[in-house]
Formats: C-alpha cells, structure tokens, sequence
C-alpha cells in the first residue's frame, strides 16, 4: 500500500505575495514622488516639494503633499473654478503634477514587482 | 454576534482595550476626539466554502487589526505578539464561532499621515470559521 504526502504552501505564499506586493507600493508611490518633482510647482523655498509623505500599510498606500496650498497647485486653480493659475515662473513646472506621475507609475506597474516575487 | 463584534470582544481580553473607548469598529475615530494610543478592525468577507446540509456554513472572512500609537517600540511588540498569538488557531476563541483555521500576517510599520510622530502597525487576518444556524426572527 502506498501513501501520498500533500503539503499546502497556500499560506506561505498567499503571505510572502501580501509582504511582497507592499514592498512593490513602497517603490511605486517613491517613484511616483520621483517623477513628479521636476513638474511641481516651486518658489524659492521648494516648500511644496519637499514636505510629502508616503504611507504603506498593508496593500494600500498613500502619497501626501503635506502643503496647505498642494491641492490648489494640483488642480491649477480654485475648487470653485476660480483663481486660474496662469503663468508658472519655473519652466516645465505646472498643475496636476501627482496625477501625471501616479499615472506613468501605473502604466509601468509590473517594474516594480520585479525580483520581489521568485 | 456578527464576526466584527466577536472578534472585537476577543481583541479586548487580549490588548486590554475597551470597545467603544481605545478599540473601534470600522474606522478610527477624529483624531482630536480620541486617544494616540488605539485599536481599530475592519473587516470583510463572509464568504461561504462549505455549507452542510443541516444548514451550517465555514465562511471565509478577512479582518485587518490597526494599533496607533506614538511609541514605535511599544506598537512594534504588540504587533509581533498580537500576530504570534493570532497564528495560534487554538489560541483564539471567538463567541458564536469556531474558527476552521487562521492566520495572521504583520506589515511592516508606517508613520501615521495626520501625525509624523504617531505610528501605525497592521495585522491581516484571514480567517476561516464555522457558523451555526442563526435564526434571527
């Protein structure tokens, strides 16, 4: 008589997937950080790109620009439509800084699993 | 007893928070209304994977575990003993169910976005349990 011995890895990987892929968030939202400060508004303080935060906890993230005045700069104008920014003194700099950048992190997604997951 | 409340009861014998007070269903609440150091799951699932023909059911749910606190050292031990303990499928007793099988997976920490002092740790728990029967007319 003969036995079969089955062994579930299910856990072990389902776990390292979970830890893996957070890791991947990190990367991606660091990245997107990267992308996005070049084309971020800036005054001679540099204020708007240097205080942001990123969060990852689990398999959710968060990038945060931590300036009272970041969604004004995002959007290029007010939440009413008004105050239109019109002209950026600093070349290549403009609105909608972190959704262009969160944007090019998406198209290039599978870049930042690379070598996490063997 | 729904999974959320069961599981809430257990957390409270085992972190020594109080529902309602430093543990929290749902959400944490508005920072200016509440204490740094705090609880909070959200949970999900519910799925059937097995049901018996008397009616009874083995569900799948997942419930996340968030402790803030503002000491990382403190956050960080109750996070690795919470995940040790919950990795223990004898070690848990949950009110109305019988848990199948469960496991727990600790994130690593991140600063907490409303306050760059206050951290926050999370378990992921995926966990597999048998449920009665519950007639509630």
């Amino acid at each position: 008589m003969s036995s079969v011995r089955v062994i579930d890895y299910t856990p072990k990987i389902i776990a390292q997937v979970r830890t893996k892929g957070s890791l991947a968030i990190r990367r991606a939202l660091q990245d997107a950080l990267r992308i996005s400060r070049p084309t971020t508004p800036k005054a001679d303080t540099n204020f708007l790109r240097n205080n942001t935060k990123i969060q990852v906890l689990g398999n959710k993230g968060k990038v945060a620009w931590l300036a009272s005045y970041a969604q004004y700069q995002e959007r290029g104008r007010r939440a009413d439509g008004s105050r239109v920014v019109r002209n950026y003194t600093t070349g290549g700099t403009g609105k909608q800084f972190a959704e262009k950048a969160m944007k090019q992190v998406d198209k290039q997604r599978s870049k930042y699993l690379k070598g996490l997951i063997k | 007893m729904n999974i959320a409340q069961s599981f809430a009861n257990y957390l409270e014998t085992i972190t020594g928070s109080t529902l309602g007070q430093t543990l929290f269903i749902g959400q944490a609440p508005s920072s200016n209304k509440a204490p740094d150091d705090l609880w909070w799951i959200i949970t999900s699932g519910g799925t059937p994977i097995l049901d018996a023909v008397t009616g009874e059911m083995v569900k799948q749910y997942s419930i996340e575990v968030y402790h803030r606190s503002r000491n990382y050292k403190s956050v960080y031990d109750l996070q690795q003993d919470l995940e040790i303990t919950l990795n223990c499928s004898r070690c848990v007793e949950l009110q109305d169910f019988e848990i199948v099988s469960i496991r727990a997976t600790a994130f690593p920490i991140d600063s907490d976005l409303d306050d760059e002092d206050r951290k926050i740790a999370l378990i992921q728990v995926d966990l597999t349990a048998y449920e009665d029967c519950i007639d509630i007319s």
